[in-house]
């Protein structure tokens, strides 16, 4: 008796040990066209302040305003921090978002609130950004379908580590191929060696193919061999990592930092077809030394990476297929402490975040915070409407229903309105 | 000695409730059998009634409340929402009456329920779709749902009368209890009469909502009327008010006439169920599996391990006829054993290292918690036992002083504080748990970890699919809202002084000071959970409190803690539960075979709750040594135990058998190296803790759900092909291949020219360590031709344990 599709489904939900194999019945049929759509989501992790870097307070009192001057924008009337000359000339590029207003001011809860879109919850986990993209949209055979670097700032929460990020492990060095363990093989290994040895594995793995038992299951697992060994042989995925490969005159607008490495690292992949790469941008947390470390180091590589990504997406004709957020977990105190080295504290009431892309509308600012940058002036942005923005920007729908392994239906994005100015088209 | 009470009302209230719910799930335990014995009568198919006239004067209660959930207005896509559609809202599954009754009075400028007009009223004309209605048209003007809207809006739309909520469904009577039918038969219709608890009754069908659990097998209209469709075994459940009434049906996949009464099988009662079973639905199970396959699935099933290459050909030889009882009594007195089931216990009661209440000593009070349960495990003490013990002090014992609480707590961190703190009859830091420290959290832990009831739906709105509501939430939360995590009040000065002794001159006592301190031979001072005083109820101790609570829980007439865990092991050795979606157990989620969870419940109580007895009676049964191989399986095989299931192994037995594999042929495993054992319960402080959790072991810090994943994603695939740490265990120099190239290069070039005489053992010597047989005739020959290609034999062998490792055969249980 020849199993029914319909029985493979229930042999899939019910018959393997709670374990739930739809998702590559899905992958299987869903071909990935050139039409799908990528995001690349940029953690400033540590939590940046927004009166020192995109929502100056000039006029308020010297122990808020801060060390830095303001320059003038191709925004009239939005003046931008002294040390982002660039951003401060591309406005063009890119949406702002002032007075985004949360409560969670915690490294940890903040950050699975901003890059879920919904505040964390005890009793389900929610799926980041990068593995809501993974899961509605998988890549192809040969590629990791979405990419951390270094590290993954949020899991997959329920949607199963099957869609958590694949993680590079280390940042990329300007001009060198990134080498990830999982993908490096060892010395002396040749093509012609891994496919003789997957040859054999092959024809050793024949043992439990007439059992009549969970076919899904066995397809399932053939399906992520197949694909470990085409990401390994694969030349294009090789390529993608590889930054030796990139023309000079290209990588030439990219500094040597490890920020703008990644955003180089990230076109080559999201052009070759990754869905989503996360890029962890650490270093904001400046509860001291604030203004020295954002001067020096921080706002610099900043102004020149994201600019760079930006202008490098539309060169690639990237930039209309790719949404770009950049946010961190929250602002810092408009009031600067009294440490010796002066700096800001955690605060989630008032921050920024930007927003780029094909289907954002670049060129303005959205939102607004009051006189001292304590609170938004207007109605609040949550990070919830930025959620159902970026979620919106892609085609994807933020009200859908996902549902967890047990069967419980989870709205995507639970409270979010998409931003209606931010909308392409609306 | 006077049984104590909480004083609250609440959690009495909870109680209370929860019983009926228990005794829904599992019928009390003396009567076992006996009603799955009387329902393999076929029924006899009752008279379809002509419809029923409405009601002349429905009431709120018992007509409109539960109209509206059979309709389907209170569900989250329509009025159920949150912000509800159109203004009018609706309690999400209709938890709220005295709120929904209200919104149905409201409306404005038309209200919803009219009396001046009622036919005007909005609840006709939208259903109806005279008004627009986004939902669609429900129901004509002439029909019964319009009919009793109608006479009730005539009545002046009553809600529920002064005084009289206490009435409520005590049960649900069904006909036919049991549905037994081919699809070739007319349909049948359930007629479903509410018993009340103020001694009436009514026929309620027309207000029932009928869903079926499987749409495949069967569908059921909404009159009640249920027309098979294919062979299978499913329910259909049926809601009225707060009560859900599951109606088992079954449609057998051949005459079952012949083998109605299968011949006794003297194999225990387990296989009795589960065969009567199978002679009810006329499914022939699988053979038993072969010897090689057995050992393979019961050593890791009991002990998380491989066997031995030398094990497996002994086990194969011996022709006594008792061997795999004797095996299994070996496994069951081994230390692999004890250390496999003290994490598995482990993990079900959420101790490992990322909860742990102290940030300075979190790794050592995930060992201890380990060590804990392990003495337990080993000495066999009861699961209930072992559950009170750990479950019933909150943290210090009552009218201890706090500072020979806080030497306790200092010497567990000392020299010899592992044996002071496994005799302890409490485990101090399972309330303090990070994770757990507000009421609903602890409430939401406990009734996942020991009951397995999903009540996080029930923090916020009615259970969709079981009776649970906020109520029953609230009271379960009302046992834990006493507790507190801190220092208690009289005690913060004794603390500060502890804390003088090693306060730094700038900065904050942070982990590290404590840590720095400690280590230094000073005396660190402990935070702890306490019952906070303001409470009214803190007249009752600590120890009653929870006391209450699992006595109720081990109740005879309903044990809910045994329950939850046999169906959770039987699922760890079955692949699936009796009760599939073991972690949600709910009168909407019946067992597949209420007969085998009843057997296996009892058997386990009369055990005294002995878990090796449990493991001992699963791993005997038939129905776990039946081979994965069925010709002609339908999913029906599995699902009713006919068959085995390919099961894949967690990130630490996987990662073992690895290790196992590719040893050499002097190491003997041993729990130091094992990462089932200590170290499963270590996360930040375990040097392999990024690439497990890549292969799906859990973060740790859930509070009410299991997020293991043994899934074969695409992470772990990459690992075991080409991860770093996987290839140094292929090659490290002094495991199985490593020393075989070491054993000298002359040697081993030797062994390449003469290659029929050894290499041959070696592939034989690869399978039996990898998928525990010996190879077929073919895969010798496709190995030995490999390795003949190979630059030399250690590169050949190697390549043939790779692929053996990366073989399905390999990467299942089976």
């Amino acid at each position: 008796m020849q199993p029914s599709r319909r029985d493979m489904l229930c042999a899939g939900t019910l018959a393997i040990g709670g374990i739930n194999l739809s998702h590559l019945l899905r992958a299987e049929e869903t071909v990935s066209g050139s039409s799908a759509k990528s995001a690349i989501v940029i953690l400033l992790d540590g939590g940046p302040s927004h009166i020192d870097t995109f929502d100056p307070k000039p006029t308020a009192p010297r122990e808020m305003r801060g060390e830095f001057g303001t320059i003038s924008t191709a925004l009239p009337g939005v003046p931008f921090c002294e040390h982002l000359p660039q951003l401060a000339q591309a406005t063009d590029s890119y949406a702002l978002v002032r007075g985004v207003s949360h409560a969670l001011s915690d490294h940890g809860l903040g950050k699975k609130y901003i890059l879920t879109g919904t505040p964390p919850l005890a009793s389900i986990q929610y799926p980041s950004y990068s593995a809501v993209m993974n899961y509605r949209n998988p890549a192809a055979i040969d590629l990791p379908g979405t990419v951390a670097i270094p590290r993954s700032p949020q899991g997959p929460g329920f949607l199963g580590i099957e869609h958590a990020s694949f993680e590079t492990g280390e940042f990329p060095k300007a001009g060198r191929s990134l080498d990830i363990p999982a993908l490096t093989l060892p010395a002396g290994t040749t093509s012609p060696m891994l496919e003789r040895r997957e040859r054999l594995r092959r024809s050793l793995d024949q043992k439990l193919e007439q059992s009549g038992n969970s076919s899904l299951l066995l397809d399932g697992m053939d399906r992520h061999s197949q694909k470990a060994y085409s990401i390994l042989t694969s030349r294009r995925t090789r390529a993608a990592f590889d930054l030796s490969q990139e023309k000079p005159a290209f990588a030439k607008q990219f500094a040597q930092d490890s920020f703008s490495q990644s955003c180089l690292l990230a076109i080559r992949l999201v052009e070759a077809g990754v869905r989503c790469v996360t890029i962890s941008f650490g270093g904001w947390d400046t509860h001291r030394n604030n203004f020295p470390t954002l001067k020096n180091k921080n706002l610099p590589r900043l102004d020149t990476g994201l600019v760079a990504l930006l202008q490098g997406l539309r060169q690639r004709s990237l930039f209309e297929s790719t949404t770009v957020l950049a946010t961190g977990e929250f602002g810092r105190t408009p009031k600067i402490n009294a440490y010796g080295q002066p700096g800001r504290e955690h605060y989630a009431k008032c921050m920024f975040m930007v927003l780029a892309g094909g289907g954002i509308v670049g060129g303005q600012v959205v939102g607004s915070s009051d006189a001292t940058g304590a609170l938004p002036a207007d109605v609040p942005i949550s990070p919830d409407d930025v959620a159902a923005t970026f979620y919106t920007s892609l085609g994807m729908d933020p009200g859908q229903v996902l549902h967890s392994p047990d069967g419980r239906p989870v709205t995507l994005v639970r409270n979010g309105t998409p931003i209606r100015e931010l909308i392409r088209g609306s | 000695m006077k049984m104590p009470r909480p004083k609250t009302n609440r959690c009495m209230a909870f109680l209370r409730s929860r019983c009926e719910i228990v005794m829904a799930v599992l019928k009390p335990c003396p009567k076992i059998g006996i009603n799955v014995l009387n329902a393999t009568l076929i029924l006899t198919v009752v008279a379809i009634n002509a419809q029923a006239d409405p009601p002349q004067r429905p009431a709120f209660r018992n007509h409109i409340a539960p109209l509206l959930t059979r309709l389907g207005c209170n569900q989250a896509a329509c009025h159920g929402a949150a912000e509800g559609q159109a203004g009018f809202h609706l309690s999400l599954f209709g938890y709220d009456l005295k709120g929904d009754h209200e919104a149905l009075l409201s409306g404005d400028p038309d209200p919803r329920a009219n009396w001046r007009d009622p036919e005007a009223s909005l609840i006709l004309q939208k259903p109806c779709g005279f008004v627009d209605h986004e939902g669609g048209v429900l129901f004509e003007p002439e029909s019964f749902e319009y009919q009793v809207l109608l006479n009730w809006v005539k009545n002046r739309a009553p809600g529920i009368p002064l005084g009289t909520d206490w009435i409520e469904v005590k049960t649900l009577d069904v006909q036919p209890a049991v549905v037994r039918g081919l699809p070739s038969d007319k349909p049948l219709k359930l007629r479903v009469q509410a018993e009340w608890n103020n001694k009436t009754s009514d026929d309620v069908t027309q207000f029932c909502r009928f869903v079926s659990k499987d749409e495949t097998i069967a569908t059921i209209g909404t009159d009640g009327e249920i027309t098979l469709h294919k062979p299978g075994m499913t329910h259909v459940l049926i809601y009225y008010d707060r009560v859900i009434q599951p109606v088992e049906v079954i449609v057998p996949f051949a005459d079952t006439a012949s083998n109605a009464d299968p011949a006794p099988t003297g194999a225990g009662s387990l296989d009795t169920a589960v065969d009567r079973q199978l002679a009810q639905l006329g499914l022939q199970p699988a053979e038993l599996c072969r010897d090689a396959e057995f050992l393979r699935r019961v050593s890791l099933d009991l002990t998380g391990r491989l066997p031995r290459s030398d094990e497996v050909l002994e086990f194969v030889d011996d022709k006594t006829a008792d061997k795999r009882e004797r095996k299994i009594d070996a496994l069951l007195a081994s230390d692999a054993y004890t250390d496999h089931w003290t994490a598995w216990l482990c993990e079900l009661f959420g101790l490992n290292e990322e909860v742990m209440p102290d940030g300075a000593f979190r790794r050592e009070e995930a060992l201890l918690s380990y060590q804990w349960v392990r003495r337990r495990v080993e000495q066999g003490t009861s699961y209930d036992q072992l559950v009170n013990e750990m479950v019933r002090s909150i943290n210090r014992r009552p009218e201890q002083p706090f500072e020979e609480y806080i030497d306790e707590r200092n010497a567990y961190f000392r020299d010899g504080g592992e044996d002071l703190l496994v005799k302890q009859d409490h485990l101090p830091f399972f309330w303090g748990r990070k994770h757990i420290r507000a009421a609903s959290n602890k409430a939401l832990t406990f009734s996942h970890t020991f009951l397995a009831v999903k009540l996080q739906c029930a923090e916020c709105h009615k259970h969709p699919f079981d009776r649970w509501t906020k109520e029953d939430f609230e009271g379960l939360e009302a046992f834990f809202e006493p507790f507190k995590f801190g220092t208690p009040p009289k005690d913060v000065a004794a603390s500060k002084r502890i804390r003088d002794t090693f306060r730094p001159k700038k900065g904050t006592i942070n982990d590290h000071v404590i840590r720095q301190a400690f280590d230094a031979g000073k005396r660190v001072s402990f935070p702890g959970v306490y019952l906070k005083d303001s409470d009214d109820s803190a007249a009752v101790p600590q120890v009653d409190r929870l006391k209450v609570l699992t006595d109720w829980m081990n109740d005879r007439d309903h044990p809910y803690l045994a329950i939850a865990l046999v169906n959770r092991v039987w699922e760890h050795f079955l692949g699936t539960g009796i009760v599939d979606t073991p972690d949600d157990l709910s009168v909407g989620n019946p067992p597949s075979n209420r007969e085998l969870l009843d057997r296996l419940v009892l058997q386990f109580i009369e055990s005294d709750y002995r878990l090796r007895t449990l493991h001992r009676d699963i791993v005997m049964s038939r129905a776990y040594q039946r081979s994965s191989t069925l010709k002609d399986a339908v999913p029906e095989h599995r699902r009713q135990f006919a068959q085995a299931q390919f099961r894949p192994m967690s990130a630490e037995v996987l990662y073992d058998a690895v290790f196992q594999a590719t040893a050499d042929d002097e190491t003997q495993v041993t729990t130091a190296e094992t990462m089932v054992g200590p170290r499963s319960v270590l996360r930040n402080s375990h040097r392999l803790r990024k690439l497990l959790a890549r292969m799906g072991q859990p973060p740790g810090d859930e509070v009410c759900a299991r997020v293991r994943s043994n899934n074969p994603t695409l992470p772990r695939t990459l690992e075991l092909y080409n991860g770093p740490t996987f290839r140094k265990l292929l090659d490290r120099h002094n495991g199985w291949i490593g020393r075989m190239r070491s054993t000298g290069t002359g040697a081993a070039a030797q062994q390449l020219r003469t290659p029929d005489e050894l290499l041959p053992k070696l592939i034989d010597a690869a399978f039996l360590r990898t998928v525990s047989r010996l190879p077929s005739s073919e895969e010798r020959s496709s190995c030995l031709s490999y390795c003949q290609e190979s630059k030399s034999l250690p590169d050949g062998v190697r390549d043939v344990v790779w692929a053996l490792i990366n073989s399905r055969e390999f990467l299942l249980n089976h």
